[in-house]
């Protein structure tokens, strides 16, 4: 095999390994899996290949095609296995039959293994799993992030997350889930479950309160990345493209909201200059990609039509709140939920004034899931602090801080409370 | 982590004039870090189409962007390292000249903070 230099430090070539190993590790293992059907079995194939290159890379440096190298030399310790077990026989004939002249093959294919790739990625998001699993089997397998990376960034303890994902694999065995892209009728579905974990791993990184200030970044860019490389793999599917830009668009703020008391700030408080212009740029590409497929906007692309509003805005003051308010109506639609609701009343409220805004929030008063939810009355003090409604207004942030855990957040409270009305 | 990779080449080889297959190359090198999420942004550099603007204090000397090794592409990569972005310059399929690898300075939430602090004085 063709190699691009010799080089002999060690240390050097042993960070080399490690980097192309994050890199490739999806590639190898999907299409192991495909031959072995065993999400587990395909990973310890792939792991000894790796002790393999290890020891052989150094000497030789690192191939052209490093998956292809890692994959073939996993393959032939599949067979060789095979061979041993005679019970077996049947299965290997069928394997090495299939995979006859594949390791002399000079470029490997990549439509077959972006099919693999994408059925590992059905496999490690599989319904049968709960979400935490899930997770931790994407991160792990998908990501190519080490147990203690994924523990690092779950502040749980290594052997946690080693049984989670050993459970995982198991349970897919149990289950007998095959290595296959789920059938049109089921299709979205399946991928909705995808997305959903993708998200929930971003938000992991974006949105966590607790965690490791440096692991938390790294769980949202792992997020976008895998969320990217799912939007080339189902390149047709608008949900898709519409979650990376909804993920990029949110990165995007990443630096500019905390205040320097660590307090969250507002989002037409944040310093623009602070928002990150090249992930802006790419997710509202990404999200013109979403829009260009046609159909009617899904959740992911109402909201990151909505996060575009915010990032194409020069200043607060040119936020278009109607469109905002518009969108939001549409998103109360399709994922009707409280939290959305009271955001809805938000925007409406900057839109077309703090009565609509009130009228708005009517209807959300009497939800028993927002009844200990202090965005509520801390919305609605401020829409009546507008009406000049201000003792209203005080008794509404007085309700809010006495809701929230959070003691800058209750501290910004009582100072608005006493600001609405000293007197009161 | 954001990177940026340059590629520098001898001007005689540039995008335009160069073969058929090094452009296919260089497409197929581009399709790779689109598809490996990590692509940002993706540009040629036009080699006739630059200008030097040169700084002394107060005064601007405008001249022609004159190189032996121009800049002729440039990428912005999202990557966990700056291993992964020397590994993603080690595939650039370039047949002469460099890439420079070049990390982007993140702000974090806390230089924003110190800045909010700075502004405040």
């Amino acid at each position: 095999m063709a190699s691009d230099e010799v080089t002999t430090d060690t240390a050097t070539v042993a960070r080399e390994i490690e980097t192309v190993w994050r890199l490739e590790a999806a590639k190898v293992v999907a299409t192991l899996a495909r031959m072995v059907g065993d999400l587990g079995r395909a990973e310890d194939l792939a792991q000894d290949a790796l002790v393999e290159a290890m020891q052989s890379w150094p000497r030789t440096g690192i191939p052209r095609n490093p998956a292809a190298w890692l994959t073939s030399v996993a393959k032939r310790r599949a067979i060789d296995a095979w061979r041993r077990d005679e019970r077996a026989a049947e299965k290997y004939a069928m394997i090495a039959a299939a995979e006859a002249g594949d390791e002399e093959a000079v470029e490997p294919d990549e439509t077959r293994i972006d099919d693999d790739l994408l059925r590992l990625v059905f496999v490690c998001c599989h319904p049968v799993l709960p979400a935490s699993s899930r997770v931790a089997l994407a991160l792990r397998v998908l990501c190519g992030l080490t147990t203690e990376e994924i523990a690092h960034a779950y502040l749980v303890p290594p052997a946690t997350i080693g049984q989670r994902i050993t459970r995982a694999k198991r349970a897919l065995a149990a289950a007998n889930v095959p290595f296959e892209v789920p059938d049109r009728d089921e299709f979205d579905e399946r991928l909705g479950s995808v997305l959903e974990v993708v998200y929930l791993v971003f938000n992991e990184g974006y949105a966590a309160t607790f965690g490791d200030e440096w692991m938390r970044p790294t769980l949202a860019e792992e997020a976008m990345r895998l969320g990217r490389v799912l939007a080339e793999l189902v390149p047709d599917r608008a949900e898709a493209h519409a979650l990376v830009a909804l993920m990029e668009l949110h990165a995007s703020r990443f630096a500019a909201r905390r205040a320097s008391d660590g307090a969250a700030v507002p989002l037409t408080s944040q310093d623009r200059t602070a928002w990150d212009r090249l992930l802006i740029a790419h997710g509202l590409a990404a999200l013109r990609r979403a829009d260009a497929l046609g159909g009617p906007r899904g959740p992911y692309a109402l909201q990151a039509a909505i996060a575009a509003c915010h990032a194409t805005a020069p200043t607060a003051d040119d936020t278009d709140w109607p469109q905002i308010a518009g969108l939001y109506d549409a998103l109360v639609e399709r994922m009707p939920s409280p939290v959305v609701g009271l955001n809805r009343a938000v925007a409406v409220g900057m839109a077309y004034g703090p009565q609509a805004g009130l009228d708005a929030l009517e209807p959300l008063s009497s939800e028993k899931s927002l009844s200990r939810y202090a965005l509520l009355p801390a919305v609605r003090g401020d829409l009546l602090e507008r009406l000049g409604r201000l003792s209203e207004a005080r008794r509404a942030f007085l309700s809010a801080a006495s809701l929230t855990a959070n003691e800058r957040e209750r501290d910004e409270l009582l100072r608005r409370a006493s600001a609405a009305d000293p007197l009161g | 982590m954001k990177y940026m990779l340059m590629l520098r080449a001898s001007a005689r080889d540039d995008g335009d004039s160069g073969a058929e297959p090094a452009r296919k190359a260089m497409a197929a090198y581009d399709e790779q870090l689109i598809r490996a999420g990590v692509l940002l942004a993706g540009e040629r550099l036009d080699l006739d189409a630059g200008a030097r603007v040169s700084c002394d204090g107060e005064r601007r000397y405008i001249s022609d962007a004159q190189d032996s090794e121009p800049p002729i592409a440039m990428w912005m990569l999202q990557v966990a390292s700056r291993d992964e972005a020397v590994e993603w310059a080690r595939r650039c399929p370039a047949t002469d000249g460099c890439i420079e690898v070049r990390g982007i300075v993140e702000r974090s939430e806390t230089d924003v903070r110190s800045d909010a602090i700075a502004n405040a004085r």
